[in-house]
């Protein structure tokens, strides 16, 4: 296994504390993210998803527990969280919303710049980053104002992506896009992870997509960690989600209710691809 | 945080002053506020004090809320007490350097920053115990005679509504937006001040483009809602009427009048010297 680079230790964050409002977003959390993997981040609306996130790259200071940066506490007196946020890049809901620069170039520069690289350096890693998010070369003089929904998210990824992250944080990346947008931008992200070997922590409503790419899932409801296992491991406990009011991949609840029904030797499976290859090889591949 | 701001707060409750048509509410704080400026003597204004904690106390809205609402205004109070109490006539009490102290000015000073609080503490009632909607709507009412004057009453209520309406959403925004650029490393607290002044650049832009990305969505929501602003055959789905509550709190403010009136002439105890 590869090694420890951002650990949580009892995480919590209390909002409103001491009003009639008060609210924990999240509640005791604890785990470990490992170098070069690929974890999903499920929870129901609320759960205390977003808090999290926001707390890995210390933007919000938990009220209580410990964050681990490559083994250093991020909230210690001389910690320095602006170089944390650079290695911890966050990609916000709806991030096209944040551009505010004349063209596409300088936008995607913005966060290199604030690292204090050379002027080189920014415009390699500006390249770079529109290469890993299918920019084409074109777009560099365009303003960001003009571009497509889907171009103007593949900006503002691009501009987190040119910090070069070791963790790459992704609140709903696909939210709103049509489907083609979706898996060319977890494509991408996939791309990013396997090139720099960055670890990828992917916020998703859509169980297909975290099925699909995810290696570990964690599971938040109402602020406490529920589960965090292999994404294996994790839809196989469909009917936990589904209480949870969570949804599982269509084909892994096909396949949960086929097994409930007396099919038992069906395995767990997340994908359709995966599903074809058990039944050729229930049925000893005499599909018509 | 900056959600802590309190611009324009409503507590929905539904206390005898929330159920009070709001155009009796708006007349009535007015005409409060002029009593309170009518009484000048230390009788009234206990009176004015026990009458405006009663008004309080009948909205059930936590103290805590009101004290809140004090806190921006005390450097006014206490500049504007300093003010009068080395501004006024009257026997010195003690002097120093050009300025001199009577008992006079100190009971003037006392006087003005009860009336700053008391003034603040019943405009706070309003605002605490009526919706914005409400609120709007109400005063749109009441300008309603101005419109003959060609004054686009329902205009100016509608734009204040809409106002109203954002600066919650604004400020969630902006909050949202400052995150996102401090993940990008965006530094707002260190620099010169003009670098301070170049790091809201970030901000700013993306908080002007989202808001008027959102007036164009709501004017569009609106039309689509066939709203063409005021016009002659268009009805309200809200109808105020006054109820009796609304006598009760005319009656109420009458008696109070009356009763400063009758307090200032009273003069048993008006300070030392008078």
């Amino acid at each position: 296994m590869s090694e420890v680079i951002l650990k949580a230790e009892g995480l919590v964050e209390v909002y409103g504390a001491g009003t009639p409002f008060e609210k924990t977003a999240v509640n005791n959390v604890s785990f470990e993210l490992y170098e070069n993997e690929f974890v999903g981040v499920i929870g129901h609306t609320g759960s205390g998803k977003s808090t999290l996130i926001q707390m890995l790259n210390g933007l919000i200071k938990p009220t209580e527990g410990t964050i681990y940066f490559r083994g250093e506490d991020v909230w210690a007196k001389k910690y320095d969280r602006r170089m944390l946020r650079s290695n911890v890049g966050l990609v916000f809901q709806y991030p096209e919303y944040q551009l505010f620069e004349e063209t596409v170039e300088k936008d995607i520069a913005f966060g290199p710049r604030n690292m204090g690289l050379n002027e080189e350096e920014v415009a390699l890693r500006v390249e770079q980053a529109m290469h890993f998010t299918g920019l084409s070369d074109k777009l560099r003089e365009s303003s960001p104002f003009e571009l497509s929904g889907g171009q103007k998210r593949r900006v503002a990824i691009a501009g987190i992506l040119a910090m070069r992250p070791r963790v790459l944080i992704l609140d709903e990346p696909t939210a709103g896009l049509d489907p083609k947008g979706c898996s060319e931008i977890l494509a991408n992200v996939r791309e990013y992870q396997r090139e720099e070997r960055a670890t990828v922590v992917l916020v998703s409503h859509s169980m297909e997509d975290v099925a699909a790419n995810a290696s570990r899932v964690l599971v938040l409801e109402k602020g406490n960690l529920k589960m965090l296992a292999s994404t294996q491991e994790v839809f196989a406990r469909g009917e936990e989600l589904m209480k949870m009011g969570l949804n599982i991949p269509q084909i892994t609840r096909i396949f949960l209710q086929l097994r409930a029904r007396g099919h038992e030797n069906l395995p767990s499976v997340l994908s359709p691809e995966e599903a074809i290859r058990c039944l050729d090889a229930v049925t000893g591949g005499g599909r018509k | 945080m900056i959600r802590d701001v309190t611009l324009g707060q409503y507590f929905p409750g539904s206390s005898f002053l929330h159920r009070m048509d709001p155009r009796s509410k708006i007349l009535l704080m007015v005409f409060y506020v002029v009593t309170l400026f009518l009484g000048d003597t230390a009788l009234s204004y206990g009176l004015l004090l026990v009458t405006t904690a009663a008004v309080i106390l009948l909205t059930r809205i936590s103290l805590k809320f009101y004290l809140r609402g004090l806190k921006p205004l005390l450097f006014i109070m206490v500049f504007t007490g300093i003010l009068n109490m080395l501004y006024s006539d009257g026997e010195p009490l003690f002097e120093f350097w050009i300025f001199s102290v009577s008992w006079n000015g100190i009971f003037s000073a006392l006087f003005m920053i009860l009336r700053i609080v008391l003034m603040v503490l019943i405009m706070s009632v309003l605002t605490y115990t009526t919706s914005p909607l409400l609120l709007t709507g109400g005063l749109e009412r009441l300008l309603h005679p101005l419109t003959y004057l060609r004054v686009p009453v329902h205009d100016f209520a509608m734009m204040m509504t809409i106002a109203l309406r954002f600066i919650p959403t604004l400020l969630e925004e902006t909050e949202k937006i400052m995150n996102a650029q401090k993940a990008r490393g965006a530094d707002f607290e260190s620099g010169s001040l003009v670098r301070r002044a170049k790091a809201l650049i970030p901000i700013l832009i993306p908080l002007f483009v989202s808001a008027f990305r959102r007036a164009e969505e709501l004017a569009v929501a609106m039309e689509c809602r066939c709203y063409e602003g005021d016009r002659k055959n268009r009805t309200r789905f809200v109808e105020y009427r006054f109820t009796w509550r609304d006598l009760v709190g005319a009656l109420f403010c009458a008696a109070l009048l009356v009763g400063v009136i009758l307090l200032n002439r009273v003069i048993v105890w008006n300070g030392v010297g008078v």
